[in-house]
């Protein structure tokens, strides 16, 4: 059987300006997916963008290359990674005039 | 039937009483441990409201146990151990723990049938986040090592907590769970209409004092006991801890932990009233505490539950 771990890193996280998910180790696994559900999404042009990140200790952070597309309404949303060595989170924010948001994010790892 | 059970080299380690109810390797994935959340019972899926803030904690996971100058160092008998996180965030000791600042593993259980003893064993090993030069150990301040359980007449968390520091001064003292709040109130921080329940959740409730003492744990002896703890926050020891209890009695019987064994026979977790649908409930946990705005760290190579 493969290996399987969904894990909760935010749960109904109030966001009104930049957004940083825990970050988890992935060693184990070779195929990851964020998940992100904003809910009470708020304010003039509102919109949402994360990124994905790794690093080689879990404190410096580099950019891995792939981001969530502008996300712009409530909803789900997913992005899906390979290749991320020992760590992971997302990193971004809401923008727009007064703009808040309630996000969930999972992180869904396989082996 | 006469069987024969060839155990894992892995449990060499280990001292269990006769029937092993759980032997968790975690090389072989969570095994039944999660982080603790909060039920989410209000519409919306939203948890009750509260003065305690459990949503914030910081996920668990499978760690291979990696730092930025040390390199991997793995777990005792393979690559991966079971690993606790924070959130960079604290209050002083005497307050309640700043949301994040807590992190706790459960496994959901229930007894197989009534027995008389129960043991909680594990290999375990703590730092903290080396995000800065210097010794971080102060920054650590408690780990506790419990057990949830309802036996059909009374709910009662026996357990055992580290005290190593309290507001950046080292203690490295032992306790062990037992209330002395005088009501549910006191408990909780003197809130109303809460769901608290005198004796339960001691990781989180009873008032706590700037001497490191607690209203939910009780010093357990009188000695300072030093844990092996490296000079550099990126490397580990591995630690034995081993508490014993008498569920017949429900008292304590005694505690080991790094060459030191504690009898604690006459000494007794607070019994709470029953509550609904939960009989025979066994949920061993893990609790681990910010002294800092720093996250900190505890990893289980793995954890044994035997009866007897």
């Amino acid at each position: 059987m493969r290996q399987f771990h969904n894990n909760v890193l935010d749960y109904k996280w109030e966001v009104s300006g930049e957004y940083t998910s825990a970050h988890m180790e992935t060693a184990w696994a070779s195929e990851a997916m964020f998940f992100v559900r904003v809910e009470d999404a708020r304010g003039k042009n509102f919109r949402f963008d994360a990124r994905a990140q790794i690093s080689v200790n879990g404190i410096d952070w580099i950019d891995e290359g792939t981001a969530f597309a502008p996300i712009t309404a409530e909803g789900q949303y997913v992005i899906r990674l390979k290749h991320f060595g020992g760590w992971l989170r997302i990193t971004g924010g809401v923008a727009g005039e007064n703009a808040h948001a309630v996000i969930t994010t999972n992180l869904v790892l396989k082996e | 039937m006469n069987h024969v059970i060839a155990a894992p080299i892995g449990m060499s380690k280990y001292k269990p009483l006769p029937h092993i109810m759980c032997y968790d390797d975690f090389d072989h994935g969570m095994n039944g441990w999660l982080d603790l959340r909060c039920n989410l019972v209000e519409p919306g899926f939203r948890p009750r409201k509260s003065i305690y803030k459990q949503m914030r904690s910081a996920p668990t996971c499978l760690s291979a146990a990696a730092f930025g100058w040390a390199g991997t160092h793995g777990s005792m008998d393979g690559l991966y151990s079971l690993k606790l996180s924070t959130r960079p965030v604290a209050d002083r000791y005497e307050n309640m723990p700043a949301p994040g600042a807590s992190s706790m593993a459960i496994k959901r259980l229930t007894f197989q049938r009534p027995l008389d003893l129960v043991q909680y064993e594990t290999w375990f090993a703590y730092t903290v986040e080396q995000d800065r030069f210097g010794h971080g150990e102060k920054d650590f301040r408690a780990i506790s090592f419990c057990m949830d359980i309802q036996d059909g007449t009374y709910r009662y968390v026996p357990g055992i907590r580290y005290v190593n520091s309290v507001n950046g001064k080292l203690m490295k003292r032992w306790q062990y769970s037992h209330s002395i709040a005088k009501s549910d109130e006191e408990w909780g921080y003197d809130s109303k209409g809460e769901w608290f329940a005198n004796g339960i959740d001691p990781q989180w409730f009873g008032k706590r004092r700037p001497d490191g003492s607690t209203d939910s744990f009780q010093w357990l002896g009188d000695q300072k006991h030093e844990l092996c703890y490296n000079e550099t926050d990126d490397k580990i020891n591995w630690i034995y801890f081993r508490l014993l209890f008498d569920l017949a009695k429900r008292e304590y019987v005694e505690m080991e932990c790094q060459g030191r064994v504690f009898d604690m026979r006459g000494l007794a977790p607070t019994l709470a009233r029953r509550y609904e649908n939960i009989d025979m409930l066994i949920n061993p946990f893990v609790n681990i505490e910010n002294d800092t705005n720093r996250r900190i760290y505890l990893y289980m190579d793995s954890f044994c539950l035997s009866f007897q």
